[in-house]
């Protein structure tokens, strides 16, 4: 969803003539017929119906945060909320811009771990029900109202339970207008042995998910005189509308013992999208949850999660006014690593995204991932399924592509006649990708690739 | 453990054309889809506006930096059809001396507040570059550029800046200009001077804040008709190198400076945070020179020049005569 509907409110929806025909249908027809067709407004039989078809959809992927008290800014609970807003919803899943989840569906890997875009047949379904006038179908077809996750709560806590450790931030006022803001406190973290992390999420409080733009979390070690240094390992990054990050099975993300976080928290006074606040938010909290391993959780390999640059720091990016740009940043490494997420990161000008491996042994290049319509108000860590993820040999060359649009065509864009290049506000740019990366030897490598061609002999 | 990598940089815009990638390597050396040099020699002057500020008296104030893209070479360019702020009576305020690299917040116009949704341009051209005109608008229409006075998360504020000559102070990119013109003559040194104390309120029980956080002044030429020199004033004394001991070098004890590039005389730190910095000024030629101070707190942990806060400018005004 753009930026522009931050101040959107629900329009007057063209309510069609088919609620009146359904009404007029169940009045002739009596409620128990299992196999009744339905006639939508121009006569012609329909087939899908909400309560057969498109309700199971909706309340999987569209109510936990389209109800009320919800982050979306319609609700979308029952079939009266559904027929308000059909062209609206047939609009947003056809275009793939609902659910939030930004990735090309036809390019690159496709196996992805909390993915949350539609099957093509569910945006199908849908696009045929609007078409066919949005009927309600039999009531009794309706299933049971799932029991939904509340969205201050921790998304991860259906997969692992509520996290082991749980690191706040000191509290801070988000004026509703202003300069960006650059919060970083120390937060101790109370876990006095090295340890393995299996997942992390980042949550801000509820009404600052719309202000809070990214908050990093570095470790840190506390010394004797009250200051501190770095451990060299980083908790995470959360960029608004990301998940979190889960760790795969076999590997360790290292929280190390007895280390306190250093926030960075960078929010953007007023806020973006259909989260912004508008109005100032008092005592904003960001919250880090660690779920961790047991403490005899044997692994491989160690994992890390890197800012890969274009460039040193970035800060040679420059973009013309009403102009197009792109940069990109190529990694190598000295050893074979598995890229376990991609994450691209960047501002109001980012449009899309793209990671490539280039294999100087063959010369062949290889897309791994591709976003077309990027969003600065859904930053997702795309994980690959464990089957999946890219395994990268020594001296294989990672290529990192964005795009950016300065000009009235992106509708994200604040003014595309100002020249823009490096910052840390959100007007201004930034081009980097936050990826996991599993770092291998080549004993470790090769048992990879042959496990993963057994795999494929065996399906074949 | 992460590797040595190789890390290669290319920024092109995405109309560059299809051409491979081995059809753009130049025979002069140039790496692959590097641009060739302008024919003059030198690259552009980018005006850049950086933000602007609803003022607590109903003004509106724009504050513009500039990127001279040239790394090592400083630009000049006299007010006129190649340096031109379109509202006439803001034209004139603008710098004419643009140093290497990105210079953020280096001046600012103030709008009435009847006037909020006038658009400001500034307009650069470089004729020793391509000689193409580099244009922005300093504009309040978008929230994404509102820059505002408010504290900083770890307290950080503007740093407040006065000359002796007046008893007003300044802060922000608006800054204040001495209120007398110094004067002096070719070749003879001249002493500028500002006072600046940080107004931020930090919190004591942070380690980072229980030392102050020291502000840099660095003095800047601003319009200079000819060559300006730095003398170190004796307020200002070379830091004194860190010296330790080679042990391996072949007359068993030899001792090495470890600060190679101690400031220049033109930088000075009050380690305290507050106090008096004064640089020795000398002039090449006679002319109506402008000097910029600009006072920051840049070490604070809140305060940086790409974050837009926290510092100060300041302007004093130099006639020389032959």
């Amino acid at each position: 969803m753009d930026l522009q509907t931050r101040s959107a409110r629900p329009g007057s929806f063209w309510i069609g003539a088919a609620t009146l025909a359904l009404i007029a249908t169940f009045a002739l027809q009596g409620a128990a017929h299992a196999q009744v067709t339905f006639a939508s407004a121009d006569g012609v039989d329909v087939d899908v119906t909400y309560a057969k078809d498109v309700a199971s959809i909706i309340q999987k992927n569209c109510t936990v945060c389209h109800r009320p008290g919800g982050i979306g800014p319609i609700d979308l609970v029952d079939y009266d909320d559904a027929k308000r807003y059909a062209r609206r919803i047939r609009r947003q899943v056809s275009n793939r811009l609902m659910p939030p989840y930004y990735y090309d569906n036809d390019i690159g890997i496709q196996d992805l771990k909390h993915d949350w875009r539609l099957s093509d047949e569910d945006i199908n379904t849908i696009v045929e029900w609007v078409d066919q006038g949005a009927l309600m179908g039999d009531p009794d077809d309706m299933p049971a109202l799932a029991d939904l996750p509340d969205t201050d709560d921790w998304a991860l806590t259906p997969d692992f339970g509520p996290p082991d450790v749980v690191v706040p931030s000191s509290p801070i006022d988000v004026p509703a207008r202003g300069l960006d803001l650059w919060h970083r406190p120390f937060a101790p973290i109370g876990i006095d042995s090295d340890r393995c992390i299996k997942a992390l999420q980042v949550k801000p409080s509820g009404g600052a998910k719309g202000v809070v733009h990214h908050a990093n979390s570095t470790f840190m070690k506390m010394q004797e005189d009250g200051s501190f240094v770095g451990t060299g390992d980083r908790a995470t990054e959360y960029a608004m509308g990301k998940l979190g990050e889960v760790i795969p099975e076999g590997v360790c993300r290292t929280l190390p013992a007895d280390a306190w976080v250093r926030w960075d928290i960078h929010m953007y006074p007023g806020g973006l999208g259909t989260l912004a606040a508008d109005a100032v938010i008092r005592d904003n909290v960001v919250e880090l949850g660690i779920w961790l391993h047991p403490e005899d959780y044997e692994y491989e390999y160690k994992q890390d999660l890197v800012s890969y640059m274009f460039m040193e720091g970035q800060r040679d990016m420059l973009l013309p006014p009403n102009g197009i740009e792109m940069t990109q940043g190529m990694r190598s490494f000295d050893h074979p690593v598995r890229i376990d997420s991609f994450q691209p990161h960047g501002h109001l000008r980012l449009r899309a995204a793209s990671l490539e491996i280039f294999y100087p042994k063959t010369g062949r290049t290889e897309v791994i991932s591709m976003v077309s319509n990027w969003s600065a108000v859904w930053h997702q860590s795309h994980i690959y399924e464990d089957d999946v993820a890219p395994l990268v040999p020594t001296g294989a060359v990672l290529i990192m592509k964005q795009w950016y649009d300065n000009t009235a065509a992106n509708p994200n864009n604040p003014d595309p006649d100002q020249w823009v290049d490096y910052g840390s506000r959100t007007a201004d740019e930034m081009s980097h990708f936050w990826m996991a990366v599993t770092h291998l030897d080549e004993e470790g490598y090769e048992m990879l690739v042959e496990e993963r061609e057994e795999k494929a002999k065996v399906i074949s | 453990m992460v590797g040595r990598a190789s890390f290669a940089l290319l920024l092109c815009g995405v109309l560059a054309g299809p051409a491979p990638l081995w059809a753009q390597a130049a025979a002069d050396g140039r790496l692959l889809l590097q641009p060739p040099p302008p024919a003059g020699g030198q690259q552009n002057v980018i005006p850049f506006m950086e933000g602007w500020y609803a003022n607590e008296d109903g003004t509106y104030t724009i504050a513009f930096g500039y990127l001279n893209l040239n790394r090592d070479v400083a630009v000049q360019i006299p007010v006129g059809e190649d340096n031109r702020i379109d509202v006439a009576e803001f034209d004139g305020m603008q710098p004419t001396t643009f140093l290497p690299g990105r210079q953020r917040g280096v001046c600012s116009v103030t709008l009435p507040a009847d006037r909020k949704d006038e658009d400001v341009w500034w307009s650069l051209r470089n004729h020793e570059a391509d000689g193409e005109v580099m244009r922005v608008p300093g504009r309040t229409s978008a929230m994404a550029y509102e820059l505002d006075w408010k504290l900083r998360p770890q307290g950080s504020l503007h740093p407040l800046v006065w000359f002796e000559s007046s008893s007003e102070q300044g802060r922000g990119p608006r800054g204040i200009a001495a209120a007398t013109t110094l004067t002096t003559t070719v070749g003879s040194p001249v002493v500028l001077s500002i006072n600046t104390r940080d107004p931020s309120e930090r919190d004591p029980d942070d380690y980072r804040f229980v030392n102050a956080i020291p502000l840099r002044v660095v003095w800047s030429r601003y319009k200079s008709p000819g060559d300006v020199e730095f003398t170190r004033h004796a307020s200002n004394p070379l830091p004194e190198p860190e010296v330790v001991v080679d042990s391996a070098s072949a007359a068993g004890r030899r001792a090495i400076a470890r600060n190679n590039n101690p400031p220049g005389p033109e930088s000075i730190l009050l380690v305290e945070g507050h106090g008096e910095a004064s640089v020795i000024v000398t002039f090449s030629e006679p002319g109506e020179y402008i000097m910029r101070v600009q006072v920051d707190n840049f070490r604070a942990v809140d305060s940086a020049s790409n974050d837009q806060c926290c510092w100060t400018n300041g302007y004093v005004r130099v006639r020389v005569t032959r």
